[in-house]
């Protein structure tokens, strides 16, 4: 080691640094070298079907000739690597609900689909879409669920959270999971706007100050809660209150007014090397019969037309009478006010 | 009280006069700690007097430690007794004993100064803070540290260290004081020195002191009596002379000093000395006593064998027997000669050099031996 | 090996290189980038403007971040001073007991590191729920006391002691073991009883060990996230928590920098005071 000189050691270090200091000014981006086509999603079961379903079993590989690697973080990580990357994303597609779509598009960071490569597009209802960079592969609904073994009578409204009955036993997202869309769907049932968010702010601060609302923090934490029978009433998944009935924990989910229609779903990020293949991708996310097979697994309708789900997962899909509790809302306003209204939940409903 | 008895009848040799318990300071009756089924010390039974200075000796693993960490409570006893100025201490923990200790490695409380130090036990023991002034410059006087009262132990020499430790015991004025080989991790010299303070400061205090070394020469300067210890038994006690000159066993002489041991059949040699005759042939004649003739084994002291270059002078035919030098070992002021004596014992002999005595290797002598030099052990 | 290469370098560059590269790399830069970052204007849509401004640190002197704040240096001081009083006497054991016992417990004192904090949370909500282990047992007991500590700063102190003890466990028994017998044994026969001989000699000779031990717990405890969120809820909220919401839901990028910059300050501060403390007593 001798052979060193002082002088290389400090090219070294001086080069190194270099390096550095271009990938975080993103003048230098690995992304720019050839590299794998990356998708990205959150990790755990729901990552492992993703690349099981859509990648192997949609045979990705044989379709566009490259290989793929799988990036597994919080779905609102990626959205912020995403914008942060500037044009140069670390990513190719990326899965995501409307509120971190909305964030991305309107920071200019999402790629159109193109049509022609995405044929399934034209079996999918627009209530599934955003503009032309966004189709969801699942339906999705945040409504009610519901202990049936404690609670006589199905909730009719989010009201029923501060039935005192329930003292302590019943909880609410936090803002940093799926509060923030809680809030705004809870608010407008009680007559509030996207604007307006103090009716939901309201009944949020009761639910935690007068019924002892337990703070969910992700959906783990929400499923624990419920199969230990800590927690009665939570706002939460249709599909994961699907698979806790299906595993014997007594609860069932419910369509009360507020209850949010939302969607998953593959984005393109803007600077990706790889446009083609990534259309290629979203393509497969929609096709009918790889749309069942995820389905059948998380137990979210499917959002193509064509996709049939087995008889006995028919009672899935989603029916008008729940969908005429479902409230939409305008995501450029939902993305605009959110460091607003944390400020406003953490000092009025938390403290 | 049945300890009474014990306290002088456990062990036959060096048994202490029993002139009243008054004068007894510390008592151990019968005391024995088990380590295994196999390997236990003592039963061990001694007593010492006020102001006495006593040494237990002995080789590493003889059970030395081990009885002075039974006096001081550290280690639990399995029979037997320790009895401290009457009471008996047994069931008092170690920190309300009030025995003096000073270890071998040394353990001044690094983040304490000197004074504090010195100071720690008498700040336990609530003394007005005027008093503790006093009594630590006193114990500091004494081992002439008075200067570094200020300093921290990390800023004083080995020697000076242990000084310390022996002020910060003295302090407490215990009834009785342990001195766990506390001069082993000093230099030769100083070593020396430090046992000639010790003594003198000993002397003084008339301070009761067990000191526990595996260095006989310490414990030869040092001792008012010594306990000689192997393999968890008591060999000998008494004073130094007596352990030196008439050693209660094979064991306590070869450990203490240098010797010859001849081991023989006794025959009767005239009316005041006996012959033995040595498994190689050797004919030694001694000082006949009450000795009967049978097998024993004689102990002469390399000191005590009298080299003479040249024929043996006609008074002292008997016991002279032409030596060769085998080797030899010079140590400036003794040299050390490798005997063969008439040609078939081999012995050790010491003796100056001097200008007209410088023998070398292969060259012949006359190698006399007194036969009152010649001690004859205990069966 | 000494052909060429008229200057050498210093050894100790050779040893320290790889580390420092790596502290350079992960650490010092990223770091730098969250300063900067603090001292940018926060946009909705871009994550930040190229904007500078004080207003990210001006927003922090709010009640209720400040409550927050304050809790979160009470959490820190309790859930440390635990980790204090209980750590001691189990070091001291370990330190003094023999080589197989200390193996056996070093490896189940180190056992809740090897649980992840949010499997461990979880486990605390089965003991602490309303019909959880602790409750039931009370139950069982037939005892009509109630253990009601799930979602409050208690529960919390609970998981972080245990979640940390092991990091107060492991400096001071190395500190202890490296105190000799013999001075303890000093400090006894000069009159000081366990407690005593403990407090005049043991805490002040492993001060170095304590003072990592604390160090530790207390930079840990008051930049968690995970354990607050699950086993706080809203009562036991702190910085790490206020943190991540701003980077994960809000995507405030800048406010969550000046926050983090203020709890890196803050434990930087407790840093040298403690390390300044440390060494004004052992002279």
């Amino acid at each position: 080691m001798g052979d060193f000189s002082r002088r290389d050691v400090m090219n070294l270090f001086a080069g190194t640094a270099a390096s550095i200091a271009l990938i975080e000014a993103g003048l230098l981006t690995p992304a720019n070298a050839a590299r794998n086509f990356v998708t990205a999603s959150a990790g755990g079961a729901w990552g492992e079907h993703i690349d099981q379903i859509y990648i192997k079993d949609g045979g990705f590989k044989a379709l566009t000739k490259l290989d793929v690697s799988s990036s597994y973080q919080l779905e609102s990580v990626a959205a912020s690597k995403i914008i942060a990357s500037k044009g140069a994303p670390p990513f190719d597609v990326s899965c995501h609900g409307q509120s971190e779509v909305a964030v991305m598009h309107e920071a200019g960071a999402l790629l159109s689909y193109v049509p022609s490569l995405v044929p399934n597009l034209a079996d999918v209802p627009d209530t599934a879409k955003m503009g032309d960079h966004y189709c969801a592969m699942n339906f999705l609904l945040f409504g009610l669920v519901w202990n049936t073994k404690e609670i006589a009578k199905a909730p009719a409204t989010f009201e029923d959270l501060l039935n005192p009955a329930y003292k302590g036993r019943i909880g609410i997202p936090a803002y940093g999971w799926y509060g923030m869309n809680w809030l705004h769907g809870v608010n407008k049932a009680l007559g509030g706007t996207e604007d307006n968010i103090d009716p939901g702010i309201k009944f949020a601060a009761q639910a935690v100050k007068k019924n002892n609302a337990i703070i969910i923090e992700n959906a783990d934490h929400a499923r624990k809660m419920f199969g230990q029978g800590e927690m009665l009433l939570c706002p939460f998944w249709n599909g994961i209150a699907s698979q806790l009935a299906r595993s014997d924990v007594p609860v069932k989910f419910e369509s009360v007014p507020g209850t949010l229609g939302l969607g998953t779903g593959f984005v393109i990020a803007k600077g990706t090397p790889h446009e083609e293949a990534a259309n290629k991708f979203v393509n497969l996310t929609l096709r009918p019969d790889l749309q069942v097979k995820f389905s059948s697994w998380n137990l979210y309708p499917p959002t193509n037309r064509k996709a049939k789900m087995p008889a006995e997962l028919e009672s899935i899909a989603i029916t008008d009478a729940q969908l005429a509790n479902t409230v939409q809302l305008d995501w450029k306003k939902v993305v605009a006010h959110r460091a607003d209204y944390l400020k406003r939940w953490n000092e009025e409903v938390l403290s | 009280m049945t300890g009474k008895r014990a306290l002088t009848g456990g062990n036959s040799d060096g048994v202490v006069p029993d002139d009243g318990q008054r004068d007894v300071a510390l008592a151990v009756n019968r005391l024995v700690r088990r380590y295994s089924s196999d390997v236990a010390v003592g039963p061990l039974s001694f007593s010492i007097r006020h102001g006495e200075f006593f040494s237990l000796l002995g080789p590493s693993g003889c059970g030395k430690s081990t009885t002075l960490r039974c006096i001081a409570g550290f280690e639990s006893v399995d029979s037997g007794e320790i009895v401290l100025g009457g009471r008996n201490i047994e069931q008092v923990p170690p920190h309300k004993r009030g025995i003096g200790l000073v270890f071998q490695s040394y353990t001044l409380f690094p983040h304490l100064s000197v004074f504090d130090n010195v100071a720690f036990g008498l700040k336990l023991q609530k003394v007005p803070r005027a008093d503790i002034a006093v009594r630590v410059a006193k114990a500091l006087e004494l081992v002439a540290l008075g200067e570094f009262v200020a300093r921290m132990p990390s800023q004083l020499s080995g020697g000076q260290q242990q000084r310390v430790a022996l002020a910060r015991s003295l302090v407490m004025e215990p009834p009785l004081l342990l001195l766990d080989e506390p001069m082993s991790s000093l230099d030769l010299k100083l070593r020396t020195q430090m046992r000639e303070e010790l003594r003198a400061l000993q002397r003084r205090l008339n301070m009761t002191t067990i000191f526990v070394t595996h260095d006989q020469t310490e414990a030869l300067a040092l001792s008012d009596r010594i306990a000689v210890l192997s393999q968890g038994k008591i060999e000998q006690i008494g004073t130094p002379e007596e352990i030196y000159l008439r050693p209660a066993s094979r064991f306590v002489a070869q450990f203490i000093g240098n010797s010859n041991l001849v081991s023989g059949q006794a025959e009767r040699a005239g009316d005041t000395l006996i012959e033995i005759v040595s498994e190689s042939g050797l004919r030694l004649a001694a000082k006949a006593g009450t000795l009967r003739p049978g097998p024993l084994t004689a102990l002469i002291r390399p000191e005590r064998i009298r080299l003479t270059a040249g024929e043996a002078a006609p008074e002292c035919r008997r016991n002279s027997f032409p030596a060769e030098i085998r080797s030899r070992t010079y140590l400036g002021e003794d040299a050390h000669f490798q005997l063969l004596v008439d040609g078939r014992e081999p012995m050790l002999a010491t003796r100056k050099m001097t200008d007209d005595f410088a023998p070398s290797p292969g060259q012949p002598l006359m190698a006399y031996v007194d036969p009152a030099d010649v001690y004859i052990l205990p069966a | 090996m000494s052909t060429s290469s008229p200057r050498k370098l210093p050894s100790w560059l050779w040893l320290v290189a790889p580390y420092l590269a790596l502290l350079v790399v992960f650490l010092a830069l990223p770091l730098a980038n969250v300063l900067v970052l603090s001292f940018h204007r926060y946009s909705p849509v871009s994550i930040w403007e190229p904007t500078l401004t004080v207003e990210n640190y001006g927003q922090i002197f709010t009640p209720y971040l400040s409550a927050i704040t304050l809790r979160t240096f009470r959490i820190g001081l309790i859930t440390t001073g635990l980790c204090v009083l209980l750590g001691y006497p189990v070091a001291y054991y370990l330190a003094r007991c023999s080589k197989r016992a200390m193996t056996i417990g070093m490896f189940i004192i180190l056992l809740p590191l090897m649980v992840s904090a949010v499997v461990g949370s979880f486990g605390w909500i089965v003991i602490l729920g309303r019909s959880g282990l602790a409750n039931n047992a009370l139950a069982a007991l037939g005892l009509s006391a109630r253990i009601d500590i799930l979602y409050s700063e208690s529960a919390v102190v609970l998981a972080l002691v245990h979640f940390l003890l092991p990091l107060m466990v492991l400096p001071l028994t190395a500190s202890i073991e490296k105190i000799s017998v013999r001075m303890e044994e000093a400090a006894t026969v000069l009159g000081a009883g366990p407690v005593t001989m403990f407090r005049l000699v043991i805490v002040p000779l492993s001060r170095a060990g304590l003072i990592s031990g604390v160090l530790l717990c207390f930079s840990i405890a008051i930049s968690v996230v995970v354990i607050s969120a699950l086993l706080g809820g809203r009562r036991g909220r702190l910085i790490g928590n206020e943190i991540y919401d701003q980077v994960i839901t809000a995507a405030n990028w800048p406010f969550a920098s000046s926050l983090a910059i203020v709890l890196v300050l803050s434990i930087i501060i407790a840093m040298s005071l403690a390390l300044t403390l440390g060494r004004r007593k052992v002279a």
